[in-house]
């Protein structure tokens, strides 16, 4: 095993046509993620994050979107493999789990047909053993019943059990790299607990590497080992995950933070919105993409666009006026 | 008891169908600006004329007739072809001819759908490129001409040009099956071509929605080819419409099977009823009509048991 990353993007841009003119989803991203790394990536919705999972995977539909930039998965360049090799690597190298476990998961099929689906034809497993795997991966990823399931449709399942079926599918090939694509955003949060504590088990147990996006700082806080902050299509702060909590320095980031509700603040209290929205990413900006709504707004902050600089190793940040200062 | 309820329930709507549209036909008899039985029996005694009338039941009140009517066309007792002379039974007419159109709506189904399946899959999955906007647009010209027209083109073409299809009459499966098939070919094709555009249309828009929808994404991220995504993934959840408009037009081909067989010279059932119609055999008419709702309605019923098999979610909620 090669002490390079697992996945690296470097200068990795996603745009997509539209009737007012390209539009940038995704502008020059630079990660790594290491072997066996958890790597969060936290936005609001629109910030692009889903689009950076999708196209870093390949899987944009390729007539609408527009990539560039390099993506290199274990030391292969992926970024002008052709749909139908990058398959041999879907399921088998990268995989990935659905935000929606309502609309997912085909409603007419089986979900064991779902299931071993990806075991008979990618491992070309014969039909008693690709049962008796789906049956143990329902296992342990704690289904009760899981023979009995096997033969249900997913509208017989709850949200929570669609979701830990969507896992199970994700990780029959056993991956080396798990894309998990707002993992718990459509369920309870009692649910959210469980399944992130399940998908943070079953990867060390497989020694996995996974890149979990969310918009919610407080579901990746204690499952990744780093966090990668994304403000409008751009990396605005990436940095391990206690650093992060502890010292970060970009306003947006503070202000996802500070909209995290607590237990422990008075009730009744109105939680912090981050106000106005999104820049137009059709439109180019100059001056700092979260120049309009941040607090700590000046001049400079509108005029010139702040470059990524590294306050400590690795933990990067743009902004002219970070918080705690330096600079 | 959860399961069979919904069943039981369809019967019941089946049976009120059945009843309504045959009792207002019934009425409809009733209603013919001449006296059915002066119609009949033009040059009869009183005597006679009574007797017949007792038979039409036509003595009776309106829902006692309908009554004593519907018994007896329950057991296949449906009077006579008066015009013959009143030697043919209206239910030989119907064992000869009515299995003849069953025939030729189940080939020009399968037909319609044969052809309409993979394109309508094809172009869904290259809409907006050139194949398909070529293969739709072909389509839509062929549902745009009525099927009679397609007939004559047809035998004109491939049957007196060409000589590779006979035009007319009608071989049974039994006597030869060569000629059977080869007797059906221009029939079912002249009827199955707007069916097929139609049915194409239907499907290329459910693919095309399918193909949108996140479970299509995760199939793809499992590694899966595209051929077997569309064919597994797709085509099921995506063919409920398709589905239901086939066994919908069933009914629909009822009246197809009526024009073609005439233009074929094929004794069918659109044929007796054509013919009925021509000679006022109303009371063969009557029970015509009412086997022609009975298959609609059965029809219906089928494409309902269907889409539960297609689609689990709407099982027991139908």
């Amino acid at each position: 095993m090669s002490n390079n990353p697992m996945l690296s993007l470097r200068n990795f841009s996603v745009s997509f046509d539209t009737a007012r003119g390209p539009l940038y989803a995704v502008r020059n991203i630079d990660i790594d993620v290491a072997d066996g790394e958890s790597l969060g990536i936290v936005g609001e919705s629109g910030s692009g994050k889903t689009v950076l999972s999708r196209g870093a995977m390949g899987l944009l539909p390729k007539r609408a979107a527009h990539r560039s930039g390099t993506v290199i998965y274990d030391d292969h360049d992926l970024s002008q493999t052709p749909r139908k090799e990058l398959r041999e690597y879907w399921g088998t190298g990268m995989a990935m789990i659905f935000q929606d476990p309502m609309t997912a998961l085909n409603p007419v099929r089986k979900i064991g047909a779902q299931l071993t689906e990806g075991l008979r034809i990618r491992l070309q497993m014969s039909k008693t053993d690709a049962n008796a795997r789906g049956i143990e991966l329902l296992n342990r990823v704690r289904i009760p019943d899981p023979a009995a399931v096997m033969e249900k449709y997913p509208f017989q399942l709850s949200g929570g059990m669609r979701q830990r079926v969507m896992i199970a599918i994700a990780l029959a090939c056993k991956p080396r790299l798990l894309f998990a694509d707002e993992p718990t955003t459509a369920l309870d949060v009692t649910v959210q607990a469980q399944v992130m504590q399940l998908l943070s088990e079953l990867r060390h147990e497989m020694g996995m590497s996974m890149v979990i996006v969310t918009h919610d700082l407080g579901v990746v806080a204690g499952h990744t080992d780093r966090i990668a902050v994304m403000y409008a299509g751009e990396v605005v702060e990436i940095a391990p995950t206690k650093q992060l909590f502890a010292n970060m320095k970009m306003p947006y980031t503070e202000a996802l933070m500070k909209s995290i509700p607590r237990l422990d603040s008075p009730s009744g209290q109105r939680l912090p919105v981050i106000s106005g929205r999104l820049p137009d990413p059709t439109q180019p900006e100059t001056g700092c993409s979260f120049a309009s709504r941040c607090p700590y707004v000046t001049d400079k902050c509108r005029e010139a666009t702040p470059p990524l600089v590294e306050a400590t190793p690795g933990h990067s940040y743009r902004c002219w006026f970070p918080i705690g200062g330096s600079r | 008891m959860n399961r069979a309820l919904p069943i039981l329930r369809r019967l019941g709507t089946l049976l009120a169908v059945i009843v309504l549209s045959t009792f207002f036909l019934s009425c409809l008899l009733r209603l013919l600006p001449t006296d059915l039985v002066d119609m009949i029996l033009t040059m009869g005694t009183p005597e006679e004329k009574a007797a017949l009338r007792r038979t039409l039941y036509l003595d009776r009140d309106v829902f006692t007739s309908y009554f004593m009517w519907f018994k007896d066309f329950i057991r296949g007792d449906m009077g006579l072809l008066y015009g013959t002379g009143g030697g043919e039974t209206v239910w030989s007419h119907v064992t000869r001819s009515l299995p003849i159109s069953l025939l030729i709506m189940l080939y020009t189904q399968i037909i319609a759908l044969v052809i309409a399946v993979p394109l309508g899959i094809f172009t869904a999955y290259r809409a907006g490129k050139k194949s398909d906007r070529v293969i739709s647009n072909t389509l839509f010209t062929a549902s745009s001409v009525p099927n009679f027209a397609i007939a004559f083109l047809l035998i004109i073409l491939v049957g007196v040009k060409l000589k590779w299809f006979p035009t007319l009459e009608y071989v049974g499966f039994k006597d030869d099956p060569f000629q059977h098939f080869k007797h059906l070919v221009l029939p079912c094709v002249s009827l199955g071509v707007g069916l097929a555009a139609s049915y194409t249309r239907l499907l290329r828009t459910d693919v095309i929605a399918a193909l949108k929808d996140d479970y299509v994404t995760m199939a793809a991220s499992k590694g899966l080819s595209d051929s077997r995504i569309l064919l597994t993934h797709v085509f099921r959840p995506a063919s409920v419409t398709l589905l239901t408009a086939a066994a919908l037009n069933m009914g629909a081909l009822i009246g197809g099977t009526l024009v073609i067989e005439n233009i074929f010279a094929i004794p069918g059932f659109g044929f007796e009823i054509a013919y009925a119609l021509a000679t006022k055999e109303f009371v063969a008419l009557q029970s015509f009509i009412a086997i022609t709702a009975l298959g609609y309605v059965i029809f219906n019923v089928t494409a309902d048991l269907l889409i539960g098999v297609v689609d689990p979610r709407t099982r027991g909620s139908r």
